[in-house]
């Protein structure tokens, strides 16, 4: 059960297409809609918001080395984030990487 | 204020205080007197030179130049800056809500950006090495962390990017636009 899913969807949208966005703050925008959401639930509660934006909102993720996006497949791109939530063990940090952006302002 | 006069500090705290520009301190500039001590922000003091020969003088009590303590002016009274004061002055985010009210749209480039960074670290902040972050990366001393940067971003206007993560406070991005 995922509260207020379409609007963790606008507000995720909104940031990423700003600007360049690491994992950390989608996972605020999540915690912010659903408080008190524990490790495991918040792993798949940020997978479907995952799926969400790929699929439907041409949000992929940025190579950290160039600052350009990459071509990735929706499961590629979930897969990175649910390995990563993972392997931090821990709710994510500034600096515990995953960068996403929009292709809608892909840089040429 | 001229090397020959010899007035206390102390005496002339209370015009300092009122107003720091008359006594050789630019407008909004930190220091305190704290408990009869006077500590001033190191990135003062530079400024604070016309005052030197006084405190040489011996007509000080104590002064410390390494104290970490920033004080805010509030109102006329001097209180400890806190990160709250730092980033929410007045009650209220700094900056101007951008694409998300997590998001703070802040004015003033990179100069602006490293004088608000310098406050955030300015209470103990510790670097963090061992992270793949891409800038500098601080750990404060209540839990939180903190990034300043220049890379990772496709917005052309910003110049600084100073990302917060401090749970119950602020957790987003400060974006210093040119």
């Amino acid at each position: 059960m995922i509260n207020n899913f379409q609007e963790i969807i606008r507000r995720a949208v909104a940031i990423i297409e700003d600007d360049f966005t690491e994992l950390w703050l989608i996972v605020v925008v999540i915690e912010e809609e659903n408080p008190g959401l524990d490790f495991d639930n918040l792993i798949e509660v940020t997978k479907k918001v995952v799926r969400e934006l790929a699929t439907n909102h041409q949000i992929t993720l940025v190579d950290e080395k160039t600052e350009k996006s990459l071509e990735l497949s929706v499961d590629e791109i979930v897969n990175a984030v649910e390995r990563r939530l993972k392997e931090l063990g821990k709710i994510p940090n500034i600096g515990d990487g995953i960068w996403f952006t929009s292709n809608k302002n892909k840089r040429s | 204020m001229s090397n020959t006069d010899k007035t206390r500090l102390v005496d002339i705290l209370p015009q300092v205080q009122e107003n720091p520009a008359v006594a050789g301190f630019p407008e909004g500039c930190m220091f305190v007197n704290y408990q009869g001590s006077l500590y001033i922000n190191p990135a003062v003091w530079q400024i604070a030179g016309g005052l030197a020969p006084i405190m040489a003088g011996g007509e000080l009590p104590e002064i410390s130049t390494g104290g970490s303590s920033l004080i805010s002016r509030t109102r006329g009274n001097y209180l400890p800056e806190t990160l709250d004061s730092i980033l929410r002055p007045n009650g209220s985010l700094v900056g101007k809500p951008g694409s998300d009210f997590n998001i703070r749209e802040m004015p003033g480039g990179l100069k602006a950006a490293q004088d608000y960074w310098d406050r955030l670290v300015s209470n103990g902040a510790k670097p963090i090495n061992n992270s793949t972050y891409n800038g500098t990366f601080m750990e404060l001393p209540n839990g939180g962390t903190i990034g300043f940067r220049t890379h990772m971003t496709n917005s052309p206007n910003t110049a600084v990017t100073i990302d917060v993560h401090i749970p119950n406070l602020f957790q987003g991005k400060l974006k210093f636009n040119k």
